[in-house]
C-alpha cells in the first residue's frame, strides 16, 4: 500500500472501541517513529510523555485542560470578560466546566494511549560538543531560557514524529487522533509534574497530544449524524489557497 | 515500500543536488497529497507554501543569504567570542531545483464554520490577524505534519529532500531584501531534487536515545 493510500485512512476519532493496544505494540510504534524522525543537530527538543490505559486520572486532567482553553477562547473571542490566564481554574473548582464539552475532545478523555509531546532541555553529543567549541556555535536547545523562543521550531520538529508515527499506527490499523486546543502558558502545569522542563519553576511547554487506540465513531459519521444539511461543507481551502507557485 | 522503511533507508540529507530537475507533473502530484492527506484543526490550513523553482535562482540565493546572516547572528548572541561563520550544510537552500517555504497565512472559514461564527457559537482566531502571534505554536504543529507527509510522497518518487530550520522568523528581513510576496512569517524550509553529495554521518553525531524522548508515565 502507498503511503498516500495508508494517510487517507486517518479520521479524527470521536470515540475509540474499550479494547486496548498492547503496551509493547506502542513501544515499538514509538521506537520506530523515534528512529526516522530527523531533527536539526539530532537535539530532538521535545519529550513524548505515555499515559497509557491505567492513567485514566491524568488523561482526565489533560481533557480539563483543553476545555478550559477552548472556553477561554471561545469568551475571548465573544468580547466576554476574559478570565485570569495566570491561574487554572481547574485547580480549584472543576464542576464548574464539566459541562462545557466540545465532543472533538473526547479522544483526549478516553483511549488508549495518550501522548503529550511538550519542550525538553537537551544535551550535546559528541559532534555538536566539537561544533560548539571549535565552530563557535550556539547550541540554544540546551537552554531553559531558550524554550520560549524555541517553541516553534521544537513544535514543528514533534510534529514530524508526530505524522511519522501516525503512518505507522495506521500501517497496523490502529487510529489516532490530534488535539491543539490547551492552554500555552508555561505556568499552568504544576500538576503534571512529568511535563516539566524547568523542575524548580514547575513550567512546562506543551506542544500537541496525541491520542491511539482503535476507532469507532469518527468525526465523519458526526458531520453526518449530527449537522445534516451542513455537515458536507466542512472543507479545507482549495489547494492552491495554500500552495503558491512564486 | 512501508514507511519505516522508506524513511529510514531513503531518507538523507543532501549537501548537493545533481542538475537534472524532478518533473513537474511529480512535483504537483506529491503537494496535492501532502495537502489532501494533511489535517488542519477547524479545516483552517493557516499556513502558505511558496514553491520556488528552476527560474527563480536569485531569489533562492536572496533566501540563502538570510539563513546564513542568520545563524551567524544566533551563534554571536549565544556566544559573543563565537568565529561562526555560519552552517555549511545550507547550500541546499540556494542550489536546488525546487525551494518550499512555508509562512503563516490568515485563513478564511469554510460555510461550516461561517455558520457557527454567524450565530456567535464559535470563535475562529485563525481568521483573526491579531491572533496569529498566539496560534503559531499550532500553525507550526501543521506544517510539520503537512512537510512530513509531502516528504514521504517526494521520497517514494525517489526525489531526495532536505529540511532548513535555520532562517530569519522575521518576514521584513525577506521584504527589505526584494522579496514583497512573502508578507507573513516563514515557518519552515525544504528542498527538493536529485541528491549527488549527502550529509557524512559523523560516529558520535547521534539522537539522544528513545529513552530520553519517550516518557512512560
Amino acid at each position: 500500500m502507498s503511503i498516500f493510500d495508508t494517510m487517507e485512512k486517518r479520521h479524527h476519532v470521536y470515540e475509540y472501541h474499550k479494547k486496548n493496544i498492547p503496551d509493547e505494540t506502542v513501544k515499538e510504534l514509538l521506537w520506530k517513529a523515534w528512529k526516522i524522525s530527523p531533527s536539526k543537530h539530532n537535539f530532538m527538543p521535545y519529550k513524548v510523555s505515555v499515559l497509557g490505559p491505567n492513567k485514566q486520572e491524568d488523561k482526565f486532567k489533560m481533557w480539563k485542560m483543553c476545555q478550559y482553553n477552548h472556553k477561554r477562547m471561545e469568551e475571548a473571542g465573544a468580547k466576554l470578560p476574559r478570565e485570569d490566564t495566570s491561574v487554572n481554574p481547574y485547580n480549584d473548582k472543576p464542576e464548574e466546566y464539566t459541562f462545557h464539552t466540545n465532543p472533538a475532545y473526547n479522544h483526549v478523555r478516553y483511549n488508549s494511549h495518550l501522548l503529550i509531546f511538550s519542550a525538553r532541555i537537551c544535551k550535546l553529543n559528541g559532534y555538536m560538543k566539537h561544533v560548539v567549541k571549535k565552530e563557535g556555535h550556539y547550541a540554544e536547545q540546551c537552554e531553559k531560557s531558550e524554550v520560549s523562543n524555541l517553541r516553534v521550531a521544537s513544535s514543528f520538529e514533534a510534529s514530524l514524529f508526530a505524522s511519522n508515527l501516525t503512518a505507522l499506527c495506521i500501517e497496523q490499523g490502529i487510529d489516532v487522533s490530534y488535539n491543539l486546543c490547551f492552554p500555552g502558558e508555561k505556568e499552568v502545569w504544576k500538576n503534571m509534574p512529568y511535563l516539566w522542563y524547568d523542575k524548580e519553576q514547575q513550567h512546562a511547554r506543551v506542544f500537541a497530544n496525541m491520542s491511539l487506540g482503535y476507532g469507532k465513531y469518527f468525526r465523519h459519521q458526526w458531520l453526518k449524524d449530527r449537522k445534516k444539511g451542513i455537515g458536507h461543507l466542512d472543507l479545507k481551502p482549495e489547494s492552491d489557497e495554500v500552495i503558491e507557485w512564486v | 515500500m512501508n514507511t519505516f522503511d522508506l524513511l529510514e533507508h531513503k531518507r538523507k540529507h543532501v549537501v548537493e543536488y545533481k542538475d537534472d530537475v524532478p518533473s513537474l507533473e511529480k512535483i504537483k502530484h506529491s503537494l496535492w497529497q501532502a495537502w489532501k492527506t494533511t489535517p488542519s484543526k477547524n479545516n483552517a490550513m493557516a499556513y502558505q507554501v511558496f514553491v520556488w523553482g528552476p527560474d527563480k535562482q536569485k531569489e533562492k540565493e536572496i533566501i540563502y543569504n538570510i539563513c546564513q546572516n542568520t545563524c551567524v547572528e544566533i551563534d554571536h548572541q549565544g556566544q559573543p567570542e563565537s568565529i561562526s561563520k555560519g552552517n555549511k550544510y545550507l547550500k541546499h537552500i540556494k542550489d536546488n531545483p525546487f525551494l518550499f517555504t512555508i509562512h503563516q497565512r490568515l485563513a478564511t472559514p469554510n460555510e461550516y464554520y461561517q455558520e457557527s461564527i454567524d450565530k456567535n457559537d464559535m470563535y475562529y482566531e485563525q481568521a483573526h490577524e491579531s491572533e496569529m502571534p498566539k496560534i503559531i505554536n499550532s500553525v507550526a504543529i501543521e506544517v510539520g505534519l503537512f512537510a512530513q507527509n509531502l516528504t514521504s510522497y517526494l521520497i517514494e518518487k525517489d526525489i531526495d529532500v532536505s529540511y532548513n530550520g535555520c532562517f530569519s522568523g522575521n518576514y521584513i528581513d525577506y521584504q527589505k531584501a526584494g522579496l514583497t510576496n512573502i508578507t507573513t512569517r516563514p515557518l519552515f524550509m525544504l528542498t527538493c531534487g536529485y541528491g549527488k553529495i549527502y550529509r557524512r554521518r559523523f560516529e558520535n553525531d547521534i539522537k539522544p536515545e528513545a529513552e530520553e524522548i519517550i516518557e512512560w508515565v
